[in-house]
Formats: C-alpha cells, structure tokens, sequence
C-alpha cells in the first residue's frame, strides 16, 4: 500500500508551505529518518524527515508549489506499485489545526479565512444568506472571531455587488502602478508577513516615540577592557539587552500586552527580549528569553546565535515567539534617531542609534570629548503614558551612563 | 397613579390578594407566622388569617415538604416557603418524588396545586450553603413548573398566577432582588402574568441576551454601556418562567439578532444555559451568526469572602466584555 508524506506544521500558527528543494527524485528508495526535502515556511526553511519507508513512486509538489498544512508532497510505497493517479485531495479530512490564537502571548499571523484542509469558516447564518443569494463566498474575508465569515461581510459583498470585498481596500491613489521598465516582483512569504505585521500595528496602535539622549563614554571604555584579549566579543548592543532587561525589572509596566478582549491588560511576568535581526529580504526578531536571569556574557552568545541561526534560516519557530519588549538596532549604520514599529503584542520598542562625538564643557568649562548614543523608545500609548515610559527611558540611561551597574 | 414598592412588598401583596381570595390558600415555612417571615413577606398575615393558615413549622424542611404535598391533594393550596433554595437538599423526596409525579401516575386524579416559594442567589456574603441558583436542577425534574421574576411587577403577577396553577410551581426568588423598588400599578388594579411567557425587557437588533432573575438587571446594564460605547444594540430577554418556556419569543428574537448569549448567576456547568444552547443550536443553527455563548457562575462552591464571591458569578462588565469577543467588536 502506498502512503502519502503530509506537509507538516511546523509551529500553531503555520498555514501552508512549499518544497523548497527536493533531496530525492522519483524511484529513490528511502527510509524513515531520512531527510527528503527542504521545505519553507513563512519566515524559515526545515527539513522534511520521512516518517516513512519505501520507493518514492510520485513526487507531487513541485518546487516553489504553496501546500496547505496536511497537503500531499509526495507518495510512496513499493516499486511499481499502482498508485492512484486521481488528483490528490489535498489536506482532505486534515485533522483539526489549533486556531490561530487571539491571545497576544502568541504571535499568530492575521487569521485567515481558509482553514487548514480548504475549510471555509463561516456561520450558518451567513452561509444560508449568501446561498440563498447565489454569492460565492470563499473569497471573503471574515471579520468575526477567528476571521469567521459573518452575516456583515456577506451583507457587504452584496452590497457592493456580490464581488468579494478586499478586507483592507487600498485606495486607488495608493497603489503602485508599474511603467515600461519597471520590474514587477511578487512579494517574498516573509515580506507579506512583514508587510500585514507592520500594517497591523501601524494600524492598531496609537504609537508615540520619545527620544533619550545617553553619555556611553564609560560604556565604551568598559567594552574595550572587557573585550581586551577576547575572542567573542561583547557588543553595545549586548550591554543595551542587559540593561534593557535591567530597566524592565524596575518598570514592569512596559512589560505588558493587551488581550484579546481590548478590556485587559497582561502583565508580563517574563522578561523576554526580541531582538530585530535585518536578514536577506526582510527581518525577524529572535526572543531572548528571561533576558534579566541571563549574565552579560550569557546574553551576548545568545545574542550571537540567534542572530546567525536568523540569517540561516534555521530557527525554530518556537524562538521566533513570546517577546515582551524588543529592541531594534540602526546603530552601525550611522541612524541618529528613529520611530521603529512595534512588535505585536509587544508594548514597547526600543530604537538604538549610534554612538557619536559630541564636544562638551566640563566643569572648569574646558572643552572635552563624549560619546553621546540616542534611544528612541516607541510605546502604545494604549497601554503606557508618556511619563511611565520616561521614568524607564531614564533608568535606562541611569543604568548605561554607570556601566558597571549593566554588569552587577 | 402609579407608585414604588419593592420586590418582597411586590410578592407579599400577591399572595395576600390570593389568600383573600381563595380561603384555600394557606402559607406554610419557618419563622414566617410570629416573626413574618426572614423578608418581612408574611408580616401580619398571623393576625389576618390565624394559626390554621399560616403555619409556623420547626426546622424540618422534608416534613413540612411532605405535609404540604399533602394538603394539596386533599385539595388545599400551600405556598411552602424555604428560608434558602439550597434546602431543598433535605426536602427534595416530597416535591421531586410524590409533587412532581402524583398527577402523571394517577392519570389526572390527583393535582398538587402547591407552590414552592425560595430565595436563591449570591452577593450577600452567605458563603456555599446559602448562595446558590438551583434553577438547572428543578428544570430538570419533569411535572415541576419554574419561575424567576426580576422585577416587583413580575413577582406579583407570577406570584399569582402560581397559586392558581393546579401543578407544583417553584418560584425562586433572588434576594437582592427584595429590597429593589419598582414602578407598580396600583394596588387595587388587579392583574396576573401567564407562566411560559417571556418580556422584552429591552428591544435590540444585534444580540439577544436570554435570562432572568437578578441578571436581568445586570443584562440592561451591560446593554447600556454596549449601546453607548460600542454601538451594540442588545435585545434583554427575561424569560421569566424556565418551565415552560416560552420558545416561541426566544424563536423570534434569535431570527432578529441571529446572535444569542445566555446569561446566569447558577455556575455553567449542566447549568440552564447549556441546555438553551442545546435547544437553540438543534432547532437554529442556520439562523446564528456565532455560536451560543453562555455567561454563568464559575464552577465552584460560592466563596464567604467579598472579592472572591464577586468574582465568580457575572457582573455587567463580564456580559460586556462577552458580547464583545462574540461580536468580535
């Protein structure tokens, strides 16, 4: 008997998959524990490990082909073995997905119409209306819990004269138009991730940002003594993690997130830092778990390994969830000051801008040279007033001025 | 003119108008002959009508149960009152056994013509014993009639029409429901309010809220803030009697709204919620635009302490918060 290799789920929130590379060919002969294919997900590439033994008699993804979860990849069973060539329901009968969660813990992308298995969500009630009114309604987007379809969008599409809305209409001045010459690209699955993530909470969240201004003369002359003869050296941004974690210890009221309901507010009791890493074709922000618990070195490695498993594409999407404050650092490019956005359902977000020169008087009024580094601090202000996160701005720069308290 | 009385004085002149009425009519508990009763219902009713119908009893739920049942096969009509609805425990033989079941098993020959009259609910610090709903567990004995007023006008007109019911009608009554004053008609204008018909308590087009009792006022609250902060229109359904129902208003107002949440003090689980929404999901399902969703008391023992006890059965911002996650809003 033939049996079908499935596209797994690789974590709660992952709807669908490609083959990126196919590590066998038809006819091959594997074994269970064999990697046979490379797939991609939203944000990372895994292998694909045979559950299986046999002859591969059908590979049925091709590269590059969008599989929902539970889908078919490929088929195998006994050389020369009849195999149904009927097309492959694909994810018939998947078994139940856990829904995308609400819950602010997880980062679940924006819930999507079409479950796992190509199973419309929508209420009887708005099935009965858009049937009895000949409308297709599997193109629409739902608007309920879970993105269920409701009566409203089924009212709405007829309305606008049964054509399936687009949730989220781009006015027509907005849109891009391409002119001879222009190149027209279809977007990456992880530049549409960053585009909804950036979308929504733009969107969402009535953000402010507030700049501080931190002298890290001593942090910079702390760093080369520390890394004086190292061979892994600790960076700015490792002391700003630390002291990030540090200030959030003292101010746990931006360490929150909202609910579902919009009525609550989750307070936090983890540290957990996200930290953006620019990689080909987009970002992603690795969670630095308990980041206060961790020592300056630990934090560092960390920081380090994460930051290069990012660019490989070798997360587990367990490391890619649960921050509770992020960080984002432009400072090596020369950036003096910016308005990052924050990380769903994070609170807040903290800009690092770059160490520069500044000429200062002291005391005598003699002219001397400091390192002046800029944070800019963006927060929902649905969740934080200015002043609470000023007081944590100024820990912060409390914390990075006497560097030695970083460490302590 | 119209005037203000509160609930307990609502219920009192209902059953003093039925024992003028009807010399049959007799009351029948603890403490409510000398002393008139825990909510001063019976006051003065000793004097009026004397020992023979308004019996003091000692503290022995299941006897007085019993003599009751009784009495009304011998064709006398007993309003037997219940300090707290969690007594029924010791008492329940008499009404779950013989009451509910005489007429049914003697093919029509016997009536019990009898009323149950107890208070229920939480919010006074009464602790596990004394502050329990235990509507679930009368809806789900066949041959009994349930009714649960919100309100001083209902309590009088259900209080009445129990009386004259030829079958056993429980009639839990909240206790802070008692002291609430309501607009009433006046004294002398008579009227009575049929079992198995629901009210309206407030007209709305996006959700109907079903409940009763001490909830519905906590649903009207609820609905006011959802109108005025989310432009949420509520439709508040006080059922009023849960045996019989009355399916035909439900019906009606879930084919308006096509979103329905229940809403109780008692706790959820195999509460009367569970079963509107069996009801509703069998008879309905292609008229919800969401599922069901039922608001209810936590499944556990009712706590002594304030904060702990407000916490487990729903306040108005619950129902809020509810009807938001439904409506997605």
């Amino acid at each position: 008997m033939s049996k079908q290799i499935l596209m797994p789920q690789y974590g709660l929130t992952m709807e669908e998959g490609a083959v990126e590379k196919w590590l066998v060919k038809e006819g091959d002969v594997i074994k269970e524990g064999d990697v046979i294919a490379e797939i991609v997900t939203d944000k990372l590439t895994n292998d694909l490990v045979s559950e299986v033994s046999g002859t591969v008699l059908k590979l049925v993804a091709a590269e590059g082909e969008d599989i929902l979860v539970k889908g078919v990849l490929a088929i195998v069973g006994e050389p020369g073995e009849a195999i149904d060539d009927a097309p492959v329901p694909q994810a018939e009968a998947a078994p139940a997905v856990p829904a995308p969660a609400a819950a602010p813990v997880s980062q679940a992308a924006p819930a999507p119409v079409m479950a796992p298995g190509g199973r419309v969500k929508i209420s009887p009630f708005a099935r009965k209306v858009a049937e009895k009114n000949n409308l297709d309604y599997s193109a629409l987007t739902g608007t309920g819990p879970s993105g269920r379809i409701v009566v409203k969008d089924v009212e709405q599409a007829l309305a606008s004269g049964g054509v399936a809305a687009a949730p989220v209409a781009i006015p027509a001045g907005a849109a891009g138009v391409a002119v001879a010459g222009d190149e027209v690209v279809k977007m990456s699955k992880m530049r549409k991730i960053v585009a909804e993530r950036m979308s929504a909470s733009a969107r969402e969240i009535p953000a402010v940002t507030q700049d501080i201004k931190v002298d890290v003369t001593k942090l910079m002359t702390l760093r080369a003594q520390i890394n004086e003869g190292r061979e892994v050296r600790i960076s700015v941004n490792d002391f700003v993690l630390k002291a990030v974690a540090k200030a959030i210890r003292q101010h746990m009221d931006v360490n929150v997130s909202m609910d579902a309901s919009g009525a609550s507010i989750i307070r936090h009791q983890h540290i957990n830092i996200g930290m953006a890493v620019s990689v080909p074709g987009g970002l992603m922000v690795p969670v630095i778990r308990d980041a206060d618990k961790k020592s300056l070195e630990t934090l560092a490695h960390e920081a380090k390994d994460l930051a290069v498993r990012a660019r490989d594409s070798k997360l587990d999407p367990a490391e890619l969830q649960g921050s509770t404050f992020s960080v984002s650092n432009l400072g090596m490019y020369g950036i003096t000051s910016f308005t990052p956005i924050i990380n769903q359902p994070n609170a807040a977000i903290l800009g690092v801008c770059t160490a520069e020169d500044v000429v200062a008087l002291d005391k005598e009024g003699k002219l001397y040279n400091k390192k002046v580094m800029t944070l800019s601090l963006t927060f929902d202000h649905r969740l934080l007033d200015g002043a609470e996160a000023a007081d944590f701005e100024k820990t912060l720069k409390t914390l990075l001025e006497e560097p030695l308290q970083v460490i302590l | 003119m119209s005037r203000r009385i509160s609930f307990s004085a609502a219920t009192r002149e209902g059953v003093l108008e039925e024992m003028r009425r009807d010399s049959n009519v007799m009351v029948i508990g603890e403490d409510i002959a000398v002393m008139g009763g825990t909510f001063a219902l019976t006051r003065g009713f000793l004097e009026e009508f004397g020992p023979m119908r308004v019996r003091d009893t000692p503290i022995s739920e299941s006897g007085f149960m019993g003599m009751a049942v009784g009495m009304a096969m011998r064709g006398m009509r007993p309003i037997v009152e219940l300090m707290y609805n969690d007594f029924i425990a010791v008492s329940l033989d008499p009404l779950m056994n013989q009451a509910a079941k005489l007429r049914y098993m003697t093919g029509g020959q016997i009536t019990i013509p009898m009323v149950l009259r107890a208070p229920m609910g939480a919010g006074r610090r009464n602790a596990g014993q004394h502050s329990q709903c235990l509507e679930a567990l009368f809806m789900h004995i066949p041959g009994l009639k349930l009714v649960c007023p919100s309100t001083a006008y209902d309590a009088k007109g259900l209080i009445k029409t129990a009386i004259r019911d030829n079958d056993p009608v429980v009639v839990l009554e909240h206790k802070l429901l008692y002291a609430k004053k309501f607009e009433m008609p006046p004294e002398d204008e008579e009227y009575t309010i049929p079992l198995g018909k629901a009210d309206i308590k407030r007209e709305g087009k996006d959700i109907t809220i079903l409940t009763w009792s001490r909830q519905v006022l906590f649903a009207l609250e609820a609905a006011e803030t959802l109108q005025n902060d989310f432009g949420i229109s509520c439709e508040v359904v006080d059922l009023r009697s849960l045996v019989p129902l009355d399916w035909e208003t439900v019906n009606a107002s879930i084919k308006k709204t096509h979103n329905v949440l229940t809403l109780e003090e008692g706790v959820m689980r195999a509460g009367v919620g569970a079963d509107l929404s069996a009801q509703i999901t069998e008879t309905l399902f292609d008229e919800l635009d969401s599922p069901v969703n039922r608001v209810a008391g936590a499944n556990v023992v009712s706590p002594f302490s304030p904060p702990l006890e407000d916490a487990v059965f729903p306040q108005p911002q619950d129902v809020v918060a509810a009807v938001r996650r439904q409506l997605n809003v």
